[in-house]
């Protein structure tokens, strides 16, 4: 077990510097220049120069890189070319956000395709079964911003229940559950239908195998058998998408961060992209990286407990 | 059985979770505006965009402002200034005034801080707005005497902008740059700040003019402009600006919000490269000038903009009414015969390049069409706002679509680094340069005489126009939207607002 996740966090080490030359070199090989957005449409020629020395850009891209890499090393992330602030400070205030969200609308995902999932599979060709698939192929047809503006339009400003943008109270408090709840919904919704389905088919499957009827004859309850010797069974596809699924939500907070008002990184990333703030996207698009590697290596390590079988040596 | 409890215990939970109503905390002596970007930096040294200027517009003051009403100038700082000769200013600087960190404002303040500004060490984004200055002398506590390498007309002018206002040289020693912690002379100061998400500004007790009637500003970063709008209706925020057109009407029809759309200072044009033989052509560029009716525009932008041909617009120093008459009027005939004249008798092909942001799409996608009618076939080049200013300087373009916002509200801030040969290069985009208008650009510089000043910007203007430089299409206005407890608040043609008379009921 403990060969099994060193092994695993030393192949971290090549994933991320990969991450940092793809970054890196993309986002300088793409057109537009730091200091003529720094300096605006009104600058002078000069103006512009003298950003791009006392920046660094006048050197040439290797150099630049090799020392971007030689701080990073050193646990440093560099300064924003916008902002002139540390990264790691940016990065500090934003990342929580981004984790809540990103965690909030798995947790959405989770109570309404596993569940909805379960109940399909339980009573098939049930009502339950013929409305929840639709509804979930809804959310899958339906961009997350949309369904953002309409969440807003209706529970913010119409009815009022919920406040229409921004994470203004504390995580952990009333105000700031209210808060999360639109965001991660919108967020959360496109992945519904996905882990449904597979809910869904992976119970049908294990709720047909022998063990299941010999639990059913022992006489034990439904509830029992559902989620002791049915669903942990069902659970491991059900659970690999699910990280999966992490990578396209840190994806989605670009967007859905924008809409909600919500400070993370990924408004981060886009705001760096526009303004070409060469170690702020580094950094988050690293971040972003480093949360996805880690999350699925959590949901591999999560196997051994669903299933004692599985054993990592 | 268990099953059952818990969807239950689920639907009482998130039926209690609907109906407790969010609890809208409106604090009187509290505003808060939506802000539609993140905060740069509080430097006006180190910092050249509209959301961070909007901050610190309450927290630092220039020599000068803007006088809105006559379009002259008003102390600030500065009480007066006088001209010894062409090249030499004497500002008469306010006395006891002091920073909020309470050093003193004075005469060595203001030399420190010029001297910032054009530092090619600092490497200022405007440092250009002062290389006219050739050195600053401190007469005494309160008197500074700036002399110009030649003569410059705009001076005082410049002075209002506020990339040129007045930080505190102890603060400078102290943090070294000011980007996360200003310190100037202004209504409010810093009190905390969330990077990305908001900064909250306090009443500066020790401000030198009227106090202030609001104890705190709060600038929340809202990027979506409609989330902005939601959060205005629903009170979260007070005022917002600069919302998209189409959103305008929502707020109109709100009894509870006021919308207001007053005629601003920034111009939006057509213009071409000039380093294309195919523009060189008058003929040919007054055919596409023609061939633009300005009513569909300002239709397409749902009215919030104002038709104009004059380049330097009615709210800046330099217009005239004039201007209207020089310029091409809508005449998709004449049109045809000048492009045939020109040698494109069955038109030719073409690109118009702009940033994919704000009004310019749907502006581009307006004269496409009509640019089609007189067989000029235009290929939409929409690019990010970064690709395309670089793009642009380097002169890959061949129309392009752009605008200004006059910042300082004189009309040689708009032609000098926009339409002089001097400025091919810099913000030249049209690589336009030609010796009559060159002079006329000069003259409204190098004179200090403020009338002779103004004839030599309506003639460059008039001159400007008539050639085809750049096709003035609109004048915008500034959409400033706020709840109706708030009062006194204005925004001033060239977008920027100031907080300190402002006040809620």
């Amino acid at each position: 077990m403990t060969a099994y996740l060193l092994r695993r966090i030393l192949v971290l080490i090549p994933t991320l510097f990969a991450v940092t030359v793809i970054t890196f070199f993309a986002l300088h090989s793409a057109p537009g220049d730091p200091a003529s957005i720094l300096a605006g449409p009104q600058a002078s020629a000069e103006d512009i120069a003298n950003i791009r020395h006392k920046l660094g850009l006048d050197q040439p891209v290797i150099t630049q890189y090799f020392r971007y890499l030689w701080k990073l090393l050193h646990g440093d992330m560099g300064i924003s070319l916008t902002t002139r602030r540390s990264v790691t400070e940016m990065v500090v205030v934003r990342y929580p956000n981004t984790v809540r969200l990103a965690f909030a609308s798995i947790l959405i995902t989770i109570i309404l395709g596993v569940s909805g999932g379960i109940i399909a599979a339980i009573r098939p060709r049930s009502i339950l079964d013929n409305i929840t698939t639709p509804i979930a192929l809804v959310g899958v047809a339906m961009p997350g911003f949309w369904l953002g503006l309409m969440l807003m339009y209706l529970f913010g400003i119409k009815l009022r229940w919920l406040p229409v943008a921004g994470f203004t109270h504390p995580a952990w408090s009333w105000a700031g559950i209210k808060d999360i709840i639109m965001p991660a919904f919108s967020l959360g919704f496109l992945g519904v239908a996905s882990v449904l389905r597979l809910t869904r088919s992976s119970m049908l499957d294990v709720l047909g195998k022998e063990y299941v009827r010999t639990a059913w004859s022992k006489g034990l309850s439904e509830w029992v058998i559902i989620t002791k010797h049915a669903f942990r069974n069902a659970a491991i596809p059900v659970v690999t998408i699910l990280g999966m699924r992490m990578g396209i939500f840190l994806g989605g907070t670009v967007i859905i961060e924008s809409v909600f008002a919500i400070n993370g990184v990924g408004r981060m990333v886009l705001r760096s992209i526009l303004t070409r703030d060469y170690p702020v996207l580094a950094a988050s698009v690293l971040l972003i990286a480093a949360t996805f590697v880690i999350v699925n290596l959590l949901v591999d390590l999560s196997y051994s407990v669903i299933d004692v079988r599985i054993r990592y040596d | 059985m268990k099953g059952k409890v818990t969807v239950i215990t689920g639907i009482v939970l998130l039926a209690a979770l609907l109906i407790a109503l969010p609890t809208l905390a409106r604090d009187p002596s509290t505003l808060v505006y939506g802000a539609d970007s993140d905060v740069q930096g509080l430097s006006p040294i180190l910092t050249n965009d509209r959301v961070s200027a909007n901050v610190m517009d309450q927290i630092y003051d220039t020599l000068f402002v803007r006088d809105w009403d006559t379009m002259g100038i008003k102390p600030s700082l500065a009480l007066s200034y006088e001209n010894p000769d062409e090249l030499t200013w004497i500002m008469h600087l306010r006395p006891r005034v002091v920073f909020s960190d309470g050093t003193p404002f004075n005469a060595a303040a203001v030399k420190f801080t010029f001297e910032r500004l054009v530092d090619p060490k600092v490497a200022a984004p405007r440092a250009s707005l002062l290389n006219m200055v050739d050195k600053i002398d401190v007469v005494d506590e309160l008197t500074v005497k700036i002399t110009t390498k030649y003569p410059f007309g705009p001076f005082p002018a410049i002075l209002t902008h506020g990339n040129s206002g007045i930080i505190s040289p102890a603060a400078v020693a102290k943090y070294g740059d000011l980007m996360h912690d200003p310190v100037g002379t202004g209504p409010f100061k810093l009190e905390e700040w969330v990077p990305g998400d908001h900064i909250t500004l306090a009443r500066n007790d020790s401000y030198w003019g009227d106090a202030p009637k609001l104890s705190h500003v709060i600038f929340r970063v809202i990027p979506e402009g409609s989330t902005r709008v939601g959060l205005l209706r629903t009170g979260e925020i007070d005022f917002t600006d600069l919302i998209p057109t189409p959103l305008f009407a929502t707020l109109k029809d709100d009894p509870e919000v006021t919308a207001v759309a007053p005629l601003g200072t920034p111009i939006r044009y057509l213009s071409f490269n000039f380093q294309r033989d195919v523009f060189q052509n008058l003929k040919l560029r007054q055919a596409i000038a023609m061939a633009i009716d300005r009513r569909d525009i300002v239709t397409a932008l749902d009215g919030l903009a104002l038709a104009s041909k004059s380049i330097i617009g009615p709210k800046v120093f330099g217009y005239s009414p004039t201007a209207e008459v020089f310029g091409y009027k809508y005449d998709p005939e004449k049109a045809k015969v000048l492009l045939a004249e020109a040698g494109y008798p069955d038109g030719f092909t073409t690109t118009l390049w702009y940033g994919v942001t704000g009004d310019y799409p749907t502006v581009a996608q307006v004269l496409q069409e009509q640019l089609s009618k007189i067989g000029i076939k235009v290929e939409l080049k929409g690019l990010d706002w970064a690709t395309f200013l670089d793009a642009t300087r380097q002169g890959e373009q061949d129309m392009f679509l752009l605008g200004w916002t006059n910042l300082t509200a004189d009309g040689e801030e708009l032609v000098y680094p926009n339409l002089h040969s001097d400025s091919i290069g810099g913000a030249n985009r049209s690589f336009y340069g030609n010796p009559i208008t060159d002079e006329l650009i000069m003259a409204s510089r190098v004179n200090v005489d403020q009338q002779v000043r103004l004839a030599a910007l309506e003639a460059a203007n008039a001159a400007l126009i008539t050639n085809g430089a750049w096709i003035a299409l609109y004048d915008q206005l500034n959409i400033l939207a706020y709840h109706n407890s708030v009062k006194n608040l204005v925004v001033n043609p060239n977008q920027g607002w100031f907080l300190k008379g402002v006040y809620k009921e």
